[in-house]
């Protein structure tokens, strides 16, 4: 499996719903939809349940004021 | 042209190949890229890949250790076997001792759409042909396993390279299973690993040739690649097949080709050229805008948006941050297009080019729906 580090969830823009994941993939920054049929997601989501992944809240100077 | 029919090869052409069943006169193969033409990751380059890495389009790495490996579409630049122009090289970086645990392998996973047709997982099973050209500097039995994409039940079985550094053609029957959990949808439905190398956990742990759960990479006494500094393994006609029969690799167009590999994975990139754009969005305020970015081919799923990082001016309009600000809905199919949200500067209410900054240097945008 490929290294999934520093994890955080982000918003749809103006608003506090989540859009995805900001997570980097072997060291690469990416961004991971919230789809149950993409791998990296379920891979993500896997190793949250392991415990060996948090994913952080999303930051609140992205949401709507 | 003549040819020949009975009722144990099918039909016999006078070139000495044969097509043994009534599928074999369509689409046969179920290998996507399996001629290593398609490299759009690396375009020739050559890489060390972690696990899970792609190298070429469509072949995934797989490695227990780091920087054991390196890949490259033609590798050392010999020659490909007899009416191919691409192959897939895999080159030891060192002289690992494996541990128990350890498993190398380049694979392939396939999508459930192209074996639903398959049966397998029930009674009705259909046997399959793999047939493959590789060339090693290393010669012996080498391992090879088919697993079904839940990754309980798995096929081990081996072939051998009798003569070092020399195109060796190899085809092997598979019966189906009547076991194993295989997608029939975007799921993945086998997959297909070729060993490089595997500690004693998965080396003659299960029975050759037959269907059992677990996983197996390979015989007791099989060469482990990864274990002699600079060995070569080279890889290419790949070609999955209904039949017992393995029929001549199925050549496509270059363009049908790569279109079925943008279906997993698409790059774009400014060539380390300038002011390269690759969407065209609008500003909602003087800090914020999204630009939408549609796909050559509806992907297999919602992809994972890759990117460099917007900083130290790789991007255009000052951006500082890239993410994905949603997916917007086509008719039936979401998945060939995307919103990119921007954070940079902006004049609210306007447009802007999401394109690389005044750089000479690489920088992209990509998106993998990968198995």
């Amino acid at each position: 499996m490929k290294v999934y580090t520093n994890a955080q969830y982000y918003y749809i823009p103006n608003t506090t719903i989540n859009c995805g994941i900001k997570v980097e993939i072997n060291g690469f920054e990416s961004c991971v939809p919230l789809d149950p049929s993409n791998t990296d997601y379920i891979n993500i989501m896997k190793l949250v349940q392991e415990g060996q992944l948090t994913i952080a809240p999303a930051s609140q100077r992205d949401a709507a004021s | 042209m003549s040819f020949a029919v009975n009722g144990t090869t099918g039909i016999t052409f006078n070139d000495n190949t044969n097509m043994a069943t009534a599928a074999s006169l369509g689409p046969r193969n179920r290998i996507i890229n399996g001629n290593m033409v398609v490299d759009q990751r690396n375009n020739g380059g050559s890489v060390t890949p972690t696990n899970g890495q792609y190298t070429i389009d469509r072949w995934q790495y797989s490695g227990s250790q780091t920087s054991k490996f390196t890949a490259q579409q033609n590798a050392a630049s010999i020659t490909p076997t007899s009416g191919f122009t691409n192959y897939l090289g895999l080159t030891s970086s060192s002289s690992y001792s494996v541990v128990s645990s350890d498993y190398f392998a380049i694979e392939q996973k396939i999508e459930g759409f192209n074996i639903a047709d398959l049966g397998w997982g029930t009674s009705n099973a259909k046997t399959v042909t793999l047939s493959f050209w590789v060339r090693s500097s290393l010669t012996g039995t080498f391992g090879l396993t088919l697993r079904d994409g839940g990754e309980s039940v798995c096929f081990p079985t081996n072939y051998t390279i009798s003569s070092a550094n020399t195109w060796t053609y190899i085809q092997l029957t598979i019966t189906g299973p009547s076991t194993g959990t295989y997608s029939s949808t975007n799921g993945t439905g086998i997959e297909v690993w070729f060993g490089l190398g595997y500690g004693s956990s998965y080396t003659g742990n299960l029975t050759q040739n037959t269907w059992s759960s677990g996983f197996c990479g390979q015989p007791s006494g099989a060469q482990n690649i990864v274990s002699t500094n600079g060995a070569t393994f080279y890889i290419t006609g790949v070609q999955l097949e209904v039949g017992s029969v393995a029929t001549p690799y199925q050549f496509n167009t270059y363009s049908d080709q790569l279109s079925q590999c943008q279906r997993y994975y698409v790059k774009y990139t400014n060539n380390s050229l300038p002011y390269v754009q690759f969407a065209i969005g609008r500003c909602y305020s003087t800090t914020g805008g999204s630009a939408n970015l549609y796909f050559p081919v509806p992907m297999r799923t919602q992809p994972t948006f890759g990117y460099t990082t917007p900083v130290s001016g790789n991007f255009d309009y000052s951006l500082s941050a890239l993410n994905i600000s949603g997916y917007p809905s086509n008719g039936s199919n979401s998945n060939n297009n995307i919103s990119i949200g921007a954070t940079g500067s902006f004049t609210n209410g306007g447009a802007f080019a999401l394109a690389a900054a005044n750089i000479s240097t690489l920088v992209y945008l990509d998106f993998s729906a990968e198995l």
